[in-house]
């Protein structure tokens, strides 16, 4: 990868004046929260899908319905919080811009950050909907339910902190 | 703690049960289980049951009339029994009035529904100036009535004997079609081709715009007696409030007739047995000597095999901490109760997650304020009031960790700042993360310490040592292994090596002591000894409380920065920018504290539950308890005054 690129820095034309340091600082901004948000967008979509069919026979359990539904949607904002942190500190909104090594290690931290969100929080939201659709059967199984869903998160929150190491390195 | 429960039976007469189960109903202290009452005479529970029933659908059909009383935040109304039985017993006409109307307004509904229907068709045809009962076949000529789309209409050939017409309609036309005898028949199947759905008059006399006149006029007058209706479920609604009041009375006894099922009914006596608290036996027995003189009482302790529900009674500061253990699951009656031990970490952990003064303070005064006003009952005062225990440690440890709201300290009391007292977690990611595993290392020594108590007290001082101990020694040798690369103390090394070596032994030879085979015992110490695995895993599980305290500083950092942005966005139009800017920096900063304040303190609430229920649980706890559930005052809706 590196080689693609010093050749391209390297090449005559259009490319000899890209700033790639920038451009590969702002591809790891844009990935983190793309895909991360892609995730928790479908997650929170399909628990949301799976409440409304509970609420129709059961209003009273919006509240944990929409705790439920909520869980699937960290992923996206540990995704927004990335990307704001790297664009902070790494010469976009403040901050230096890092050397080509910095720029490229960033990429991967924003793609940790994507791709862990991404599927955390699909298979949370099949954990989310089962619970929602247990609510409907059992009155007191809020509690579970919650329990269940969140063991999924913790691998979401793995996949941010190590993001953050690298981000803030 | 888990306080010890006796095993009551009670034997009275049959004429005093009523008054009996009243008694015990209002001491709220008993639990009645089953003995043997099998076919009882359940007609008083299902007279019961039926006017609870009508009672609440009365209530329901009322709930949607008059003003939308009852905000979020009013508070918990609070009454007498005797003043809900008043309630019940002048409630009848007005849940029999209520009954009635809800029918009347069915039956209103449906004629206009059908008047509705009659209409729209009919009005199709205003333009045949023919009375409908004229429409009828003559000796040659057959009229047929109907729809059909327009584009069929221009398709069709009309044959010479007969006439095709469009009433009305643009896409989908009412149709006349008459024709000769000799080639109605035709024509019919042809009109049938192009989809032509039939239409019979109603049996009406008069012309279709006469009767569309009439319908009119009935529908007008049908929604005169609707709204008068109305009106009067509107006045109705004013005595809702009895109305649920009432409700409540009625569960009360239905409740109590239920729970009277499950005594045993001799020729003239009955027996009850149940459960009580072992410091309620006076307080029971009173209650019912206050009814009568002739009855029996006995109270023992739990017998071997039977397993007491199970009840935990601690001080107020750790009473909300039982949500938490109940969240998981009742603690067996044999069991600990967990609630004490973990209060401690629980506040730790939650506050290092949330970590910011700013949103401590405000969960914290805003929970104080909701207790005050709303004055919850049930789970919801116990998860208000350990969020307000929560919201304090959040304060101390935005203090010693964190920020205010979303701000860092030293931003905001210059370099000077006496906070954060230990560290900033963004600065020392790694001294931060030693400390959120030394602290969950904290947590599992002591679950096992717990678990050592529990193995003492039954008397197993072997398990106690060989298979508890030996893992705390392990963890502490390990520990220090590991301190002394970073602090390069030779003698700390050694220590761990002797407490690690020490453990591990006592896992490999102790841990199994059903045999004297030292091959086998081996084997299942060497299935034990791999277990370190799972203690490796649930300490960085600890490393959550890091990265969600530093996922809610971020939220709250972005946010500010979006606040700053737009405040900045007037700046070029001098004094006037400045309030223009703070005009609309302000509230787009409320709004985004809050729901960073909301996501993060569930975030916070439900990974620290997480943190007791695998991490700490896992090492002692027993669960599967039955909760107590005597026959008591179980409303919904107000609370009982005493």
């Amino acid at each position: 990868m590196l080689t693609l690129f010093e050749t391209a820095i390297e090449a005559p034309g259009v490319f000899a004046d890209t700033n790639w340091p920038l451009v590969l600082t702002i591809i790891a901004a844009v990935i983190a929260p793309l895909l991360s948000g892609i995730g928790s967008a479908i997650g929170v979509g399909r628990a949301g899908q799976a409440a409304a069919g509970v609420l129709a026979e059961q209003p009273e359990r919006f509240g944990n319905c929409l705790v439920l539904q909520l869980l699937p949607g960290s992923q996206g904002i540990y995704g927004l919080a990335i990307s704001v942190l790297i664009l902070v500190t790494n010469g976009v909104m403040g901050g230096e811009l890092p050397d080509m090594a910095g720029a490229i290690s960033l990429v991967f931290g924003g793609v940790m950050m994507g791709v862990g969100g991404l599927l955390s929080a699909i298979y949370q939201s099949k954990v989310a909907v089962a619970g929602i659709n247990m609510l409907a059967k059992r009155a007191t199984g809020f509690g579970n339910a919650m329990m269940l869903t969140l063991m999924v998160e913790t691998y979401a929150l793995f996949a941010f902190l190590i993001s953050l190491f690298i981000v803030i390195a | 703690m888990i306080i010890p429960m006796k095993r009551l039976t009670v034997a009275a007469m049959r004429a005093d049960e009523e008054s009996i189960m009243r008694a015990l109903q209002d001491a709220e202290a008993v639990e009645i289980i089953e003995s043997g009452g099998e076919g009882a005479d359940d007609a008083a529970y299902k007279r019961a049951e039926e006017r609870r029933r009508r009672l609440s659908e009365a209530y329901e059909f009322l709930k949607p009339y008059g003003k939308k009383g009852g905000s979020l935040f009013a508070p918990t109304p609070y009454y007498t029994v005797e003043e809900l039985q008043a309630q019940l017993a002048a409630s009848g006409p007005l849940a029999d009035e209520a009954e009635l109307l809800e029918a009347q307004l069915a039956e209103l509904n449906a004629e206009a529904d059908k008047l509705n229907s009659t209409l729209s068709y009919l009005s199709d045809w205003v333009r045949l100036s023919t009375p409908i009962e004229a429409l009828r076949d003559t000796k040659n000529v057959r009229f047929y009535f109907g729809y059909m789309s327009y584009d069929a209409l221009t398709k069709l050939e009309v044959p010479e004997e007969a006439c095709v017409q469009a009433i009305s309609g643009a896409d989908v036309c009412a149709v006349m079609a008459a024709a000769h005898s000799s080639c109605a028949d035709a024509l019919y199947a042809r009109l049938h081709e192009l989809n032509f759905a039939d239409y019979s008059f109603p049996a009406l006399t008069g012309t279709a715009e006469e009767n569309c006149a009439l319908l009119r006029e009935r529908l007008a007058r049908l929604q005169e007696r609707t709204a008068t209706v109305e009106q009067r479920l509107l006045e109705l609604s004013d005595r809702r409030d009895a109305l649920l009041q009432a409700l409540e009375a009625a569960s009360i006894e239905a409740s109590r007739h239920e729970h009277a099922l499950r005594t045993l009914q001799l020729d003239s006596t009955f027996v009850l047995e149940g459960w009580i608290k072992a410091d309620d036996e006076s307080r029971v027995r009173d209650a019912i000597s206050a009814c009568t003189d002739a009855f029996y009482f006995d109270v023992r302790d739990p017998l071997e095999g039977e397993t007491p529900p199970t009840v935990v009674i601690n001080p107020p500061a750790v009473t909300p901490f039982e949500s938490v253990t109940n969240l998981y699951s009742t603690p067996a009656y044999s069991g600990i109760d967990p609630a004490p031990m973990l209060m401690p970490f629980y506040m730790l952990f939650f506050g290092m997650m949330l970590a910011d003064t700013g949103y401590g303070l405000i969960l914290m005064l805003g929970c104080l304020l909701f207790a005050k006003v709303k004055r919850p009952r049930g789970n919801m005062a116990q998860l208000v009031s350990l969020l307000t225990w929560c919201g304090g440690a959040t304060v101390l440890c935005g203090m010693m960790t964190g920020s205010f709201f979303g701000i860092e300290w030293t931003d905001l009391l210059g370099e000077a700042s006496p906070f954060p007292f230990l560290m900033d977690p963004m600065d020392n990611m790694m001294g931060m993360m030693i400390l959120c595993c030394g602290l969950g290392i904290l947590h599992m020594l002591f679950g096992i310490g717990i678990k050592m108590y529990m193995c003492f007290r039954d008397g197993d001082w072997k398990e106690a040592v060989f298979n508890n101990f030996s893992w705390m020694l392990l963890m502490l040798g390990l520990v220090a292994i590991l301190g002394s690369m970073f602090l390069s103390l030779s003698w700390l090394s050694t220590a761990g090596v002797i407490f690690a070596a020490l453990g591990a032994l006592m896992l490999l030879f102790f841990s199994n002591r059903k045999t004297n085979n030292p091959l086998k015992r081996m084997g299942s110490g060497l299935a034990q000894l791999y277990n370190i695995t799972s203690y490796i895993g649930d300490t960085l599980s600890y490393v959550r409380i890091l990265a969600l305290g530093l996922a809610g500083g971020a939220m709250g950092m972005v946010f500010n920065l979006m606040g700053s942005m737009v405040f900045n966005a007037f700046s070029g139009l001098g004094t006037f920018g400045v309030v223009l800017g703070a005009i609309a920096a302000a509230p787009l900063l409320i709004a985004l504290h809050a729901f960073s304040l909301f996501i993060n303190t569930l975030g916070a609430y439900v990974h620290t539950a997480r943190l007791q229920f695998v991490e700490f649980f896992g090492k002692f706890y027993e669960d599967n308890g039955r909760p107590f559930t005597p026959l008591r005052y179980d409303t919904r809706n107000v609370g009982i005054k005493r």
